[in-house]
């Protein structure tokens, strides 16, 4: 029971990525005893306290529980946390595909793959060796508020309870010389990353209240480049929102900017500013719901995933370049496997509960609670950027 | 009434436009062009008013009957509705104020996109996500259209993909040839699904419209420009078009051609279309037809083909074959299909001729072939998880 209870602060180690390998059972094993033993020399009496309370919200759950799609049944002797339902939105590729597969290979969850593409996601999550009962793919198109609508819907209509929503999605124009739109009229990357999360965190909020596992967690992936309390947060173009006075016209480019703060276009800048909205929502979340709701509100930087699709539209050279200069000159470089490990920790480990943090990980793979900038943090702007939102997305 | 009910869609704009006055020119353009066809098709048209079932609105539930015999707006599924012809179908039904679309896209911005750049009322249409790539897809689509609460009255199989220049094959989600899973499977899955709401639907005029080609009938020039269709006996098929111990072609041939894959999956269309006019016509009464609108060159159908086709194939159509049709005009024949009265014979392969008159045209003797196209239907069947 003590290795089992153990097993759960830490998600499985993720493999190569091969077809049909068998895992090397007596390395995993030592793995987990190492860190386990890490663990009691560290915090040995912080772990005891934890393992008990963990036992007892385990304890106090298990009447109510149900497997993904079947009705509950009446309550049996066992003891048994069913499995948990994760919606992940962008999981075709990277960060988000990495954590599905690192979620999925536990066997104690199942992935809602919300993605754009339904070929590529099929597809990305064959070639990644998730099992097929472990993931359903559904549509969602962030950049049309009609299509986030109609992923609630039919999320709904899968008959699975919800109990963690990870808003990883992203688009990054860092060349874009001139805008482009949502269907709805917005500048593409508020309009993605932020304001169809937003609508979706809303619609998804009241099923995460109503799930019955032990613990309901609401993520929004951020992005350190949009804290200027760091030297990449200061490396130009710098994220600012300003008064939010072009959100407040709409973002539409017509009689108004298509930036937040008003000023001229910059694709890098829309992408920034877009992560620092991500974090000043999650941190408006945790403000007006979690007391409430007991459900938990996070963000996180996994680190810099030079790797990933997200610099597709840059030039090839900076695709070429960036990702030894992270790994050589800023150390900053983590790969998408370790990145969606650290996710997957985000989304499972017990140790992480805490509301309204910023995660991130040191050299060594340590979790800990990191600053966002004073903008960042800024609650009256948090609230304003909520309202303006609400309107925006029409839930006002 | 005869005359009302007799009404064919608008004539497209070549540019959108809001003004009154446009739309009115329109409507006078509109009469005079169709007057002939009104003549010839009152009777009929008569005979059919007076069965109109009771009335609802697309979303609503149906009301209680009153006096008027007023059709409802009908409900048209159309497929591939974000470019080309399924767009300018979409626009020319959307125009005429009679029809909801409901444009099944994978590419849903595109589509919403696509929608506004041709001036569509937000009110006519509404987008739903479908991957024909993806048999799940396609499932999550039929309930999301279900949950959606219209009825459905017509459904327009007209997406494609065409893969000329591809040396090798790419695969659906559930493994078989793009252009075959796609074009072919994915609409049968789709329409076999479908036909149920169709039945219920209380619409005077239901149909299932399954785009078809020229290039797929070898009874005709464009069929014998090599490479020719042909299904043989559809054992590549039968095998399930994986390409890694199998053929990925119809025919079982080794060697894979998309423009040879594409040409099949066309008579896989029209032998679909007739199987389902054979099995349902006579006991649900629902209209089963093909057309071939013409050779719309400028369509994003071709874009894998290289830059110099796509150059010159546009004015060889015009100016040496003279088979090139316009988007726009495309759209306004399968906009015919849809909902003009005298098109609703069942079990036609439609086409045009130079005077925009619709005819029905033969189908090649492969295409005809009903044994064939009962063994395609069966093995159909089993690929989707039908059976």
């Amino acid at each position: 029971m003590a290795l089992q209870a153990a097993t759960s602060f830490l998600p499985s180690a993720l493999s190569a990525r091969k077809e049909g390998s068998v895992k090397d059972s007596a390395s995993f094993l030592g793995v987990r005893l190492a860190a386990d033993g890490l663990k009691l020399d560290t915090t040995a009496l912080g772990l005891r306290t934890v393992r008990v309370s963990r036992s007892a919200d385990i304890r106090a759950q298990t009447a109510a529980v149900s497997s993904p799609s079947v009705t509950p049944a009446s309550p049996s002797g066992k003891k048994t946390l069913r499995k948990g339902t994760a919606v992940i939105t962008g999981a075709s590729s990277g960060l988000g595909l990495a954590t599905a597969k690192a979620l999925a290979e536990t066997g104690k969850w199942h992935v809602i793959m919300a993605c754009r593409d339904f070929l590529k996601a099929s597809r990305a999550a064959k070639a990644a060796g998730m099992d097929k009962d472990s993931f359903t793919v559904v549509h969602l198109d962030l950049a049309s508020l009609d299509s986030v609508r109609q992923f609630v819907r039919n999320v709904r209509q899968l008959e699975m309870p919800i109990d963690v929503v990870v808003c990883n999605a992203a688009v990054y124009q860092p060349t874009a010389k001139e805008p482009s739109y949502t269907a709805d009229g917005f500048e593409m990357s508020v309009g993605v990353n932020h304001l169809g999360h937003f609508l979706l965190a809303r619609e998804l909020l009241s099923d995460l209240q109503s799930s019955d596992y032990p613990s309901k967690r609401l993520i929004i992936v951020g992005s350190i480049t949009g804290n200027t309390n760091t030297l990449a947060g200061n490396v130009p173009p710098k994220a600012n929102l300003g008064d939010l006075r072009g959100l407040a016209g709409g973002l539409n480019g017509v009689g108004s900017s298509v930036m937040i703060d008003g000023g001229e276009f910059d694709g890098a800048k829309a992408y920034k500013d877009s992560k620092v909205c991500n974090m000043l929502t999650m941190q408006e979340f945790h403000r007006r719901y979690h007391e409430e709701t007991g459900v938990t509100f996070a963000s996180l930087y996994p680190g810099c995933i030079a790797t990933t699709g997200l610099f597709r539209e840059h030039i090839p050279l900076f695709r070429l370049l960036f990702p030894p200069f992270q790994k050589y000159i800023t150390k900053g470089y983590v790969s998408e496997e370790e990145a969606g490990k650290r996710l997957a920790q985000v989304v499972s480990d017990p140790s992480l509960t805490k509301s309204g943090v910023y995660w991130s990980w040191n050299k060594n793979s340590a979790s800990f609670e990191n600053q966002l900038s004073e903008e960042a943090s800024d609650a009256d702007k948090a609230k304003k950027l909520w309202e303006i939102s609400e309107k925006l997305v029409g839930l006002a | 009434m005869a005359l009302q009910a007799a009404l064919l869609p608008s004539t497209l704009s070549s540019v959108p436009k809001k003004c009154s006055i446009a739309v009115a020119a329109k409507d006078t353009a509109f009469l005079s062009v169709s007057q002939k066809k009104v003549q010839a098709a009152s009777l009929s048209v008569r005979t059919r008013v007076a069965t109109t079932a009771p009335v609802a609105t697309p979303g609503s539930s149906t009301a209680a009957k009153d006096g008027k015999k007023t059709v409802r707006q009908g409900v048209v599924v159309i497929t591939g509705a974000s470019s080309g012809l399924g767009l300018a179908a979409a626009k020319a039904l959307a125009e005429t104020g009679k029809w909801h679309v409901v444009m099944a896209c994978r590419d849903f911005l595109k589509a919403a996109k696509a929608a506004k750049g041709a001036g569509m009322a937000d009110g006519s249409y509404t987008i739903m996500h479908l991957d024909l790539a993806s048999l799940d897809s396609v499932r999550q689509f039929v309930d999301s259209f279900r949950r959606a609460g219209m009825p459905l009255d017509s459904l327009v199989c007209n997406a494609a993909i065409y893969r000329p220049t591809a040396r090798t094959p790419t695969f659906t989600a559930d493994g078989y040839e793009m252009s075959v899973g796609v074009n072919h499977l994915g609409h049968f899955l789709l329409a076999r699904l479908l036909l149920d709401d169709m039945q219920k639907s209380d619409y005077p005029s239901r149909r299932l419209i399954i785009l078809g080609s020229i290039t797929g009938n070898t009874n005709t020039l464009a069929g014998n420009i090599p490479p020719k269709a042909g299904l043989g006996d559809l054992r590549g098929l039968a095998a399930g078009l994986r390409g890694q111990n199998g053929s990925a072609m119809i025919d079982g041939s080794e060697s894979f051609d998309g423009a040879k894959a594409y040409k099949d999956s066309k008579i896989c269309n029209m032998l679909t279309m007739q199987e389902l006019h054979r099995r349902y016509h006579e006991e649900t009464g629902i209209t089963f037809a093909s057309l071939y609108p013409g050779c719309i060159a400028t369509t994003g159908l071709f874009r894998e083909h290289i830059p110099l086709f796509r150059l010159l194939f546009p004015p060889f159509q015009k100016f040496v074959t003279k088979g090139f049709v316009s988007e726009a005009e495309s759209g306004k024949r399968l906009a015919q299909v849809v909902s003009d009265p005298s098109l609703t014979k069942s079990g036609v392969y439609w086409s045009w001729n130079k005077d925009s008159a619709s005819f029905e045209n033969q189908l090649s003797q492969e295409a005809s072939d009903p044994e064939k196209a009962k063994k395609l239907w069966e093995i159909s069947e089993k690929l989707v998880g039908l059976a």
